[in-house]
């Protein structure tokens, strides 16, 4: 108990990052993708910018 | 010997010095058989019927006592009355500390060392029975209490500057001493008698200034400033290191059982896995015709995808961008990757560079029906073929290396810092476990 007192500072940076990490694995989500990624901003009634990978799809 | 058993301090007796007639009062009359005047610096001793006869001169004190002759506090659980001064210094070398005599009515006598500011509350076997246990060899170190005790000092104290009373005739005290250290606490090995086996133990533990301060009611501007690192001063970064290194171990296998709970619930499978005949496009340098692939379906709200793209050159390059398409929405993602491989023999050796094959990673794609665009180019127009295969809810390795070196960033910087500050603590010691530059 009293490690877990004097590590709850760590602890609870260590549970964010935990609890991201099980998001992350539980929706398929990279924390960083292949650089070479870009998606387009323009579909179907969509015209929101996302990222700074936009491009116009081909 | 100090009077001890009883339930509160004894009354304390006023005596004339029988050199300037100075008062003196005394908090253990019926214990301390020598005293000093502070008026004469006469060394008293109380002979027969408590006559005082003057031994000879105590040389006068450098330093003002921070903490008063009389003042009462309660410390480490006991009534403690400072009824002594002395001032030591170690013998051939210039390392000078103070020592304040506290007195208990139940157990005798304990003190308080401060050397540069750094305060140890120092009891002996009245207090600590199991020191009792300890016998006088010559250790590098001492078990004890669950603790593994490592020497930090040896020296031959010497009193230079006494005030106060004393059960014991402390001018004459040439203790030889061995100092071993297991931060917060410190045990003193003394011997009285040098070529004797026999010892005195003492066991210390670091005060801090403010705890004594508030313990005697004494002005803590009065306390002298903190220098360097106490041979027992606790470390604050040993505190965090030692907090969370049996925690790390622990949340490392969680990542690892999350990471296998994921995996069943979302288990890996392939979506693609096909050859495909590609046409050079004759009107083009270098370019073949783009070609669409079959349709896959991700049944996942969000998956991840690995691509890898493989074809059989040789000596040659191929660079293909490959678009994923939702059929649905057309929302669609673009990557180019290039692959290159050469390979040769040269001076007597062979060598080989770059790969036939690339791989790419594609996070958080939403459900739905999906085809591949994909546009190749390669230096060599007798290409036959590309390779795609597609991998949806691969096991994203990234997430799990960067997740297990976030949560070891602090646990090695808490491990380093702890390590340093260790470092500088033995750099005052002639035993010190670290390597030292000479």
């Amino acid at each position: 108990m009293n490690t877990i007192k004097a590590a709850r500072i760590y602890l609870v940076f260590a549970l964010l990052i935990i609890g991201y990490y099980t998001y992350a694995a539980l929706n398929g989500i990279a924390f960083w993708e292949s650089s070479s990624v870009t998606r387009n901003t323009e579909y179907n009634n969509n015209s929101r910018v996302r990222g700074v990978h936009a491009f116009y799809h081909k | 010997m100090a009077t001890i058993n009883l339930k509160a301090f004894p009354y304390s007796e006023d005596v004339t010095c029988p050199k300037c007639k100075n008062i003196i009062t005394l908090y253990d009359p019926e214990g301390s058989e020598y005293c000093v005047c502070s008026s004469c610096n006469s060394f008293i001793r109380f002979i027969a019927n408590d006559t005082p006869v003057i031994q000879k001169n105590a040389p006068p004190i450098k330093q003002q006592p921070v903490l008063k002759l009389g003042s009462v506090g309660l410390f480490n659980g006991y009534n403690f009355k400072v009824i002594g001064y002395i001032e030591k210094k170690e013998k051939d070398a210039g390392y000078a500390w103070r020592e304040y005599i506290l007195y208990n009515y139940e157990k005798g006598y304990a003190n308080f060392a401060e050397y540069d500011g750094h305060w140890t509350f120092v009891a002996g076997k009245e207090f600590y029975p199991n020191l009792e246990k300890l016998s006088a060899r010559s250790w590098e170190f001492i078990d004890f209490e669950d603790n593994e005790y490592n020497l930090f000092n040896k020296y031959t104290a010497i009193t230079t500057a006494i005030l106060g009373e004393f059960d014991w005739d402390i001018l004459y005290e040439w203790a030889k001493t061995s100092e071993f250290v297991a931060p917060p606490n410190i045990i003193y090995k003394e011997q009285d008698k040098p070529g004797t086996s026999t010892a005195d133990f003492y066991l210390g533990r670091y005060a801090e200034p403010r705890e004594i301060a508030d313990a005697f009611k004494t002005d803590i501007k009065l306390f002298p400033e903190k220098i360097g690192i106490g041979a027992n001063q606790p470390s604050v970064h040993a505190k965090r290191w030692f907090s969370v290194y049996k925690l790390t171990p622990l949340l490392v296998v969680l990542v690892a059982v999350i990471g296998f709970i994921s995996l069943y619930l979302n288990p890996q499978h392939m979506v693609m896995d096909n050859d495909f005949f590609i046409l050079s496009d004759s009107t083009k340098v270098n370019e073949f015709k783009p070609f669409v692939t079959p349709s896959f379906t991700l049944d996942k709200s969000s998956s991840a995808l690995e691509f890898s793209i493989k074809s059989d050159i040789d000596n040659n390059w191929l660079e293909t961008t490959v678009v994923l398409v939702n059929e649905k929405d057309n929302q669609s993602w673009e990557v180019t990757e290039s692959i290159e491989y050469y390979h040769g023999y040269e001076d007597g050796e062979s060598w080989s560079e770059g790969s036939q094959e690339a791989n790419v990673l594609l996070s958080g794609i939403p459900g739905g029906k999906y085809h591949l665009n994909i546009y190749p180019a390669s230096g060599d127009t007798r290409n036959k073929s590309i390779h795609i295969n597609i991998n949806a809810n691969p096991v994203v390795w990234r997430n799990v290396w960067v997740t297990i070196l976030l949560l070891c960033l602090y646990p090695l910087y808490a491990w380093l810092r702890m390590r340093n500050y260790e470092k500088r603590r033995w750099m005052n010691s002639d035993y010190s476990p670290y390597e030292t530059d000479k």
